[in-house]
């Protein structure tokens, strides 16, 4: 198994071509093991998840996410899920054309990324994303967000940070009803650290999406689809998990 | 580079195309296929392709000859471009396929050669043949499409990121007869239209056709519609003797009363696909066969068309092959 494709180039130097296709079934089987170590977990546990109040006052439904937080996530899943589509489906063999998809979807994510990191900055913030000691305390209870789900925010980060400031400058290699082509701004080596970075990114994001896909749908968080998908979840279910005090949730 | 120097593979010569298929389903990403061995040679000797394992098909008789059949014309993949180029049936009733195939290469290459390998065979992108890591060869630059690249015999259409064109003649007469492509791999037969046969960069941009891992091209049938159709083939090249086309024009077409009734009209060097021209198809339908309508084919092929730096001559080369072919049909 080979972590890069390296080649020979036209005046006999040897060039990083991009990330070896060798990881593509690695990221995928980890993906796979998170999930089905996670599954074992489930199944064999003693412990019980936490109890949710049902009472008549916990059952005040308080807003988790703003409905325009909930379509920019949403469009980004759908273009995440088209990338990675687009990007390793000719990989495995499936031939269709997929440049003018993987490129309009491209840049379809550039601008949701730059509008998250607007309203984030803006209108939201940053801390409730941010780790710090407090949730690396066993005892403390979780902000609006849990660890692990700042972590696979931060991870994720960082794989759509790769994959879309170096997929903004494959745009320059491509011809488009808006731009020519012109993929000598930069010399071989640059392009082979650049591809490589894209493989990377778009390798760590397919495992992400297969743990986050699983989070997900699992029973035991089926409040926070809900809340992606409707926006609320109830006072119960959020101090069943979240400490309110560090997350001042809006009625809805 | 050393030339002229195979390196070293194990051959095999099956007898029947089963025993072709199951070494090509044993052998997997090792077999490399061959046919008469013209395109399969070069590579070998320029050490471009080093493959473990060579499946010399050329033996397999049940692939090659020419036979009438209710549908039209069935010619085994193996049949030599000669045996295409002088059968009296073909050039009765198919003739644009019998110029095409009479104008590729040179005699000698012409008498091994067959039409599955013309079809088949890969671009002839002189920095990809020569072995450099470019897209096709699975790398991440053009060095044809560069600010010094030699790209004169390039695309006009079509770029996307790699600007190699579709060397086969008889490709784009295929796709102007409408050609059926019959396919068999260890699961099957499958037939695939000639303009499917052929992709582009966009679609998979190491490889020049559909063909897959495992899979023969075994005949190309071409369908009654067309027999005996006015046809024309014209190939410009920089050496007449025997050269790859600087662009090529095939047309098939049915008059009536001096009426253009159906029309198909592909040009080839063009794109990295036998290009099919149906705007130009639109354009002179129903139309008469003369001068003027033959001006208006030549401006509406061209529309489009991107030049590199060094084949800006190709647009008026074109228009002026699509005119000749509408007019002199």
């Amino acid at each position: 198994m080979h972590l890069v494709r390296v080649s020979t180039d036209v005046w006999g130097q040897r060039v990083l071509e991009g990330v070896s296709w060798d990881l593509l079934p690695v990221a995928a089987v980890a993906g796979a093991v998170v999930v089905i170590g996670h599954a074992l977990y489930l199944l064999l546990r003693r412990k019980h998840p936490a109890s949710v109040d049902t009472s008549a006052a916990a059952s005040e439904r308080i807003e988790r996410h703003a409905g325009i937080d909930r379509l920019s996530h949403w469009l980004t899943a759908l273009s995440v899920l088209t990338l990675l589509a687009t990007g390793f489906l000719p990989v495995l063999g499936v031939k269709f054309p997929w440049v003018t998809l993987h490129w309009i979807t491209g840049v379809l994510l550039v601008i949701l990324v730059l509008f998250h990191i607007v309203r984030a900055t803006i209108w939201q913030s940053l801390r409730t994303i941010g780790i710090g000691l407090s949730d690396l305390r066993r005892t403390a209870r979780a902000g609006k967000y849990s660890l692990a789900q700042k972590l696979m925010h931060d991870a994720m980060t960082a794989a759509v940070i790769a994959v879309v400031v170096t997929g903004v400058l494959m745009l320059f290699k491509i011809d488009t009803p808006f731009w020519k082509r012109n993929p000598y701004v930069f010399g071989a080596d640059t392009w082979g650290f650049i591809y490589v970075l894209h493989g990377l990114g778009a390798l760590l994001a397919l495992t992400l999406v297969i743990i986050h896909v699983y989070f997900a749908l699992i029973p035991e968080n089926r409040m926070y689809l809900r809340a992606m998908l409707r926006g609320w979840m109830t006072r119960g279910e959020a101090e069943s998990r979240h400490d309110l005090e560090r997350w001042p949730a809006a009625p809805r | 580079m050393l030339r002229d120097m195979m390196p070293q593979f194990e051959l095999y010569q099956p007898d029947t195309l089963e025993n072709a298929l199951n070494l090509a389903k044993e052998l997997d990403d090792k077999a490399w296929i061959m046919a008469g061995g013209y395109d399969s040679l070069d590579w070998f000797k320029d050490r471009a392709k080093r493959p473990s394992a060579v499946i010399d098909i050329g033996g397999i008789a049940s692939l090659k000859g020419i036979k009438e059949t209710a549908d039209g014309l069935e010619i085994g993949a193996l049949t030599t471009l000669t045996e295409i180029a002088t059968n009296a049936l073909v050039r009765e009733k198919y003739s644009l396929l019998a110029s095409a195939a009479g104008r590729v290469a040179s005699p000698q290459i012409r008498n091994a050669g067959t039409l599955g390998g013309n079809l088949s065979q890969d671009t002839r992108c002189w920095y990809y043949r020569s072995g450099v890591n470019c897209y096709r060869a699975g790398g991440n630059s053009c060095f044809a499409d560069s600010p010094q690249g030699q790209n004169r015999e390039h695309c006009l259409y079509g770029a996307n990121r790699c600007v190699a064109v579709s060397p086969s003649d008889t490709g784009t007469a295929a796709v102007a007869l409408d050609a059926r492509m019959v396919v068999r791999s260890s699961a099957g037969e499958k037939v695939i239209p000639a303009e499917e046969f052929f992709i582009g960069p966009a679609i998979d941009i190491t490889h020049m056709t559909v063909l897959k891992k495992g899979e023969i091209l075994t005949a190309v049938r071409f369908p009654k519609e067309w027999a005996g159709a006015k046809f024309y083939f014209e190939k410009v090249t920089d050496r007449n003797t025997w050269d790859f086309a600087l662009v090529s024009v095939a047309a098939a077409m049915l008059i009536d009363g001096g009426v253009i009734k159906k029309i198909r009209v592909a040009c080839g060097a063009v794109e990295c696909v036998p290009r099919r021209l149906k705007a130009v198809e639109e354009a002179v339908t129903g139309s008469p066969q003369n001068a003027d309508t033959a001006l208006l084919a030549g401006k509406t092929a061209v529309q489009g068309a991107t030049p590199l730096n060094f084949n800006h001559f190709k647009i008026p080369l074109m228009e002026n092959l699509v005119r000749r072919a509408i007019r002199d049909a």
